[in-house]
């Protein structure tokens, strides 16, 4: 009887801190904005700046120095690449760099006078290609497009030559190109930029949204009460582990609709890779937020008015994109900065996440990540508990 | 008494200096943060190009050709033959745990099939979720497999007796050359904290100006800091914007001579142009960050707005992914972010030193972000005086 009416009291207790701070969420124009403008139009606003995924039609300009019929099907074939346009042909390089200059391309493609003369003499030849590295895509696209065209000709060329000596078709291929090579990309297999980025912004997004948000409701109900509390004392909490409970139970369940939106629905409004079902990503959403929701709780002691943890905190967002190892190799991140990163809830969760939901992972295939998450959310927990405890501790103190 | 005779700029100014050593957060936002971050990209990103990247390999064949094959995908300095693996789906778990990013399969045969002319296949697989990692493990694995290719190709001729250079002609007539312009070694760290550090440092900017006028507002002191100012809302900004321009400035002129100078990133032409753009990069997000509190005169929600488009600002910099490859509704936007000019002159007039005259136009629109504040300077003056938005 007597364990009946503590379960009830505790569940109540619970359950009046739980409401208490969702109402205080839904007063807050600040949290507001964040929670729910940051965290739901964000993900949009990205989607949509991503939305093309590839670059196709890169302007070059082409100086053509040779001019003749080999160079002009050279610079065809580049031109009906993917990647490249031929959008001027420049009778010099410096006509060329002038273009450069302006913005107008984004790499030159030069082919010297001697290059027909060369390949009918038998002699090496040279293509050279100029491209901005400044913008890593542009290289890449003017990389990729030449060399695969010189290396087609190349064989062409070759497979020609062999055969004017009396080899046959086949015997002059497999002398040319005695191994094929056929290379396929596993997972987004577009090599989509949004498919790469998005996936790790989305989890970023939430955990910060989360973080800063609880920071702000942190800092307000301390500039609010006389004794610049972090938790007002009033008689009738009894327990650090009701208040504890209550108000993460109100995070979590309102970050449970904002993560499967983010997780599940703006992956499939945007045609990202998405392996997720409700299902699964439940299984992983839960281990993330419980322990974002607590490291948010606990580092909010931290954050005495409320402005504080947008002023310290938001800076944190790239490098703990960049420190997560989804760009930047996770093999060759600095052992220090990935000691730090374990720290972060985003590091694990952008590791779990890409994955599960961009590669097909099941939830045993991600042991460590949600190990790790399960132990911060421990961690968190417990840190929590200790600083809220002391902080009710200490308004009991100037209460007297 | 004596009247004060310091134009009204003057006292704000050593009004706010006051102000500034009040408080910790002031010297954390404007000096430790920042000296913060230079110290975390100059360490994370000290490899500059990522090495000894993990791959695996199937080998169904195990013959002197897939063996030796094998050997010298291991001894390049990109990569790293990370495992070995008897089955396909093995090696794929793996890639889908990012145990390796990459993984080449060798098929039964191989030695036999390509010394009877059968052109037998190699398959590679890359992982492209891991975008850098799978994209520079692709670009190796193609280059390694070339060369492969072209060693088996030359012996046959070299049998024949054809000479090395004779056969080269013939294997590779047309030699793709490609360069890079700036950057020749294709250091990521070149390519990352040139515009990652100024883009940290206008996010920086952004929050403590809006700050800084915002909680005037909060406190209602905005009263006295124009009475100080001898009621002139252009001295008053003046004033109290100076003393973060300085520290910013220097900051930013920190960063640049560090990067330039003692971690000898390329460079060509003058590193005053690169202190000229810092500058006027440190200006510009001023003008903007007054633009942000003066449409939500409000600290919290001014906070909140100048922080979303600090952190949107990295990505419409363009350094990533090119403001032409967006929908071109979104591109129109890139024209409210001064990091994309900065990042604009950068790349022009610093990286591949084309004449500055090219690139008068990103000057002038940098200068015009100084007055986009006309455009709440009323709305904002009126904020200060009658304090009618929300404190909280």
């Amino acid at each position: 009887m007597k364990h009946t009416s503590f379960f009830k009291t505790a569940l109540t207790d619970i359950a009046e801190i739980f409401t208490e701070e969702i109402k205080h969420i839904f007063k807050d124009s600040g949290v507001i904005i964040i929670f729910f403008g940051a965290g739901i139009l964000y993900p949009i606003l990205y989607g949509f700046i991503y939305r093309n995924e590839v670059l196709r039609d890169i302007p070059i300009a082409v100086v053509n120095q040779s001019n003749s019929a080999l160079s002009r099907d050279l610079v065809r074939k580049i031109d009906a690449t993917p990647d490249l346009k031929v959008a001027y042909k420049a009778n010099t390089m410096n006509e060329a760099k002038d273009l450069f200059a302006k913005n107008e391309v984004h790499g030159i493609v030069y082919i010297p006078a001697s290059f027909s003369k060369d390949l009918c003499k038998g002699k090496q030849t040279h293509v050279f290609a100029y491209s901005n590295i400044a913008t890593m895509l542009y290289f890449r696209g003017v990389y990729s497009a030449v060399n695969f065209v010189c290396l087609d000709f190349d064989e062409k060329i070759q497979v020609a030559n062999l055969e004017t000596k009396g080899l046959t078709v086949q015997q002059a291929k497999a002398t040319a190109t005695p191994i094929l090579r056929e290379g396929h990309p596993l997972y987004n297999s577009n090599s989509g930029f949004a498919s790469f980025l998005l996936p790790a912004a989305l989890i970023l997004i939430i955990q910060q949204t989360l973080v800063i948000g609880i920071g702000m409701l942190a800092g307000t109900a301390r500039e609010e009460n006389k004794y610049h509390q972090l938790i007002p004392y009033q008689r009738k909490y009894h327990g650090t582990l009701r208040i504890v409970t209550g108000k993460a139970l109100a995070y979590f369940i309102i970050y449970l609709f904002i993560g499967i939106y983010n997780l599940v629905l703006i992956p499939y409004m945007f045609q990202l890779p998405n392996y997720f079902t409700i299902g699964s990503a439940l299984q992983f959403l839960v281990p993330f937020l419980l322990a974002s929701v607590f490291f948010g709780m606990g580092i909010s002691v931290f954050f005495w008015v409320r402005e504080t943890s947008l002023l310290i905190y938001l800076c944190t967002s790239i490098p703990l994109l960049l420190i997560s190892g989804f760009s930047w190799p996770a093999s060759n991140i600095p052992i220090f900065w990935k000691m730090i990163s374990y720290f972060f809830p985003s590091t694990f969760g952008i590791q779990g996440f890409l994955k599960m939901n961009s590669m097909g992972a099941s939830i045993s295939q991600i042991n460590f990540e949600c190990m790790g998450l399960c132990i911060e959310a421990g961690i968190y927990f417990i840190f929590t508990f200790f600083v809220y405890r002391w902080q009710i501790r200490q308004s009991e103190i100037r209460m007297r | 008494m004596r009247i004060i005779k310091s134009p009204g700029w003057k006292v704000v100014f050593m009004r706010e200096l006051r102000r500034f050593v009040s408080r910790p957060i002031y010297v954390l936002m404007t000096i430790i943060l920042p000296l913060g971050f230079l110290l975390f990209y100059s360490t994370f990103l000290n490899e500059g190009y990522p090495e000894q990247l993990p791959l695996g390999v199937i080998d169904h064949d195990n013959s002197s050709l897939s063996r030796n094959i094998i050997r010298q995908i291991d001894a390049t300095q990109q990569t790293k033959v990370a495992a070995r693996y008897l089955h396909f789906t093995d090696a794929r778990k793996d890639m889908q745990q990012g145990q390796i990013y990459a993984f080449i399969e060798i098929p039964g045969n191989l030695q036999k099939d390509v010394y009877s002319g059968l052109q037998p296949t190699i398959h590679y697989y890359y992982n492209q979720s891991f975008f850098v990692a799978g994209s520079l493990l692709l670009k190796d694995m193609e280059i390694m497999l070339n060369t492969i290719c072209a060693g088996v190709n030359l012996n046959t001729r070299q049998l024949k007796g054809q000479g090395v250079e004779e056969s080269m002609s013939q294997i590779l007539p047309i030699v793709p050359e490609i360069h890079a312009i700036g950057n020749p070694y294709m250091n990521y760290s070149v390519y990352l904290s040139n515009i990652l550090l100024p883009g940290m440092l206008q996010l920086m900017i952004l929050m403590t100006i809006v700050y800084c006028i915002g909680i005037e507002l909060k406190k209602s002191s905005s009263k006295i800091w124009l009475r100080d100012a001898g009621g002139s809302m252009f001295q008053a900004i003046v004033g109290k914007l100076l003393p973060y321009t300085i520290i910013f400035s220097c900051i930013g002129f920190f960063y640049e001579i560090f990067l330039f100078k003692f971690m000898h990133f390329p460079i060509n032409s003058s590193l005053w142009w690169m202190i000229l753009d810092t500058f006027l990069l440190v200006i510009a997000t001023e003008g903007v960050a007054i633009v942000m509190i003066g449409i939500v005169p409000v600290l919290r929600d001014g906070l909140c707005f100048a922080g979303l488009y600090g952190i949107l600002a990295f990505s419409y910099s363009g350094l990533i992914f090119p403001i032409e490859g967006m929908p071109a509704i979104l591109q129109g936007l890139s024209y409210l972010f001064p990091l994309r000019f900065f990042f604009k002159i950068y790349q022009n007039v610093v990286l591949n030193d084309i004449s500055p005259d090219f690139s008068m136009i990103n000057y002038l629109i940098m200068l015009l972000y100084l007055l986009f504040p006309i455009v709440v300077w009323r709305r904002l003056h009126n904020a200060l005086t009658r304090l009618d938005y929300p404190k909280k």
